[in-house]
């Protein structure tokens, strides 16, 4: 729970406690905004359905706007935050094949566990598929490792790359937000496709 | 007005208002002042001229002098093995990554004792640990290592050893073995009165 509760306050088993519960409630979420239908994660692609698009970004200004709360009151210093090294080259990798596994699975890999939970058999193929291919890159590991490692950026934030504070890029991440959920509504009724059920 | 109205009006009000505060910088790596202060009454970063003396004649490697004072001063004398800061450059980017070390432990010294203690109020609020100021700094560096003075003959034998040991450092530092005066005032006093015992011929008695 670090940095909000530092880890020397807690034990590592209430930290891990209070992770697997932050994990059920994520499970949790999931499951009611349907998302272990396939039908719902593929609609995100061909455009009849964004529900895939209005949770996840709801999720991250709410968590946004929360840590410049927090920030702001003093609970939290954003300036020691882990902010994750951005390496381009083998993002783009990534998020294409990551992207490809996607649409042709109809899942990734955090709702094909919850989809799995609830007893779909494809989403158990997905899991099989999943863990086979990180046995294959772990072993193969040497043929990636330059592709693995290319043009490393360090822990960039987009708001400094640009010169603005945070508290401007977020305004301008809300308002595409909702910009993005008006246009998705009305790709919504174009590429509707009465044929795919709405059930879960 | 529907949910979703509603609901993208409150986000983007929420931004509004973040947009519009100033950025907070919580420096939460920083010591508290409280802390500060009591590190600093406890007098533990103090070292004075013999312990240093000590370091350098053994070489201890987890030491580093740094030099406070000028460049030309610098450049006139300083002590063996003595990076030069400039107290007034100290928190430019070049000199700062030069106290990063968190294996080292670094002596301050200037010509007294005050520049010094400033320095390291100012480092020890950077966060950075490990910091040492010379007692007295140069000034009474020469006056107990390079000339010490003799103690006189009413002092303990802690304080005759004290001034042998400084003798031995002096010699150590400069070279010089000249006007090295290490009688004890004891055998000083003794030399004295044994002079004055000459022979005198024996007088009266029976002759």
């Amino acid at each position: 729970m670090a940095p909000l509760i530092p880890l020397s306050n807690i034990s590592n088993e209430i930290n891990l406690l209070i992770a697997f519960i932050i994990g059920i409630g994520f499970g949790f979420v999931l499951e009611q905004a349907g998302f272990s239908s396939s039908r719902k994660l593929a609609g995100m692609f061909y455009g009849y359905d964004i529900t895939v698009l209005k949770v996840f970004f709801t999720a991250a200004i709410t968590a946004m706007l929360g840590l410049f709360l927090f920030n702001y009151m003093g609970i939290i210093d954003m300036s020691i935050v882990y902010v994750n090294e951005y390496y381009i080259y083998s993002a783009i990798v990534g998020g294409v094949i990551m992207g490809a596994g996607f649409i042709i699975g109809g899942f990734c890999p955090g709702t094909s566990v919850c989809a799995a939970a609830i007893g779909k058999i494809d989403a158990m193929w997905f899991i099989g598929g999943s863990i086979i291919g990180v046995f294959i890159f772990g072993e193969t590991f040497s043929l990636w490792e330059n592709l693995y490692k290319a043009t490393p950026l360090g822990p960039v934030k987009v708001s400094e790359t640009l010169g603005l504070s945070s508290g401007i890029f977020g305004l301008i991440v809300i308002v595409m937000a909702v910009v993005m959920f008006w246009i998705g509504e009305r790709a919504e009724k174009k590429f509707a496709r009465q044929d795919i059920s709405k059930e879960l | 007005m529907s949910f979703r109205v509603i609901v993208s009006i409150v986000f983007i009000s929420l931004g509004l208002i973040f947009a519009i505060l100033p950025n907070k910088n919580n420096k939460s790596n920083q010591p508290d002042v409280k802390e500060l202060l009591l590190s600093v009454c406890d007098k533990s970063f103090i070292i004075n001229s013999d312990e240093l003396a000590k370091v350098l004649i053994s070489k201890d490697p987890s030491y580093q002098l740094v030099d406070l004072r000028t460049e030309k001063e610098y450049s006139d004398f300083h002590l063996s093995n003595a990076i030069n800061i400039p107290f007034d450059s100290l928190l430019n980017d070049n000199f700062i990554y030069q106290l990063d070390n968190p294996a080292l432990k670094y002596v301050f010294y200037s010509n007294g004792t005050i520049v010094s203690a400033q320095a390291i109020i100012l480092i020890r609020q950077l966060g950075f640990k490990n910091n040492l100021v010379l007692k007295g700094g140069l000034n009474e560096w020469f006056e107990t290592i390079i000339n010490p003075v003799k103690p006189n003959i009413t002092s303990s034998g802690t304080e005759y050893n004290l001034y042998l040991s400084r003798i031995a450092a002096k010699e150590f530092f400069t070279g010089s073995k000249k006007n090295n005066n290490i009688e004890s005032p004891i055998q000083a006093e003794y030399n004295k009165n044994a002079s004055k015992k000459k022979k005198q011929s024996v007088q009266g008695g029976c002759s």
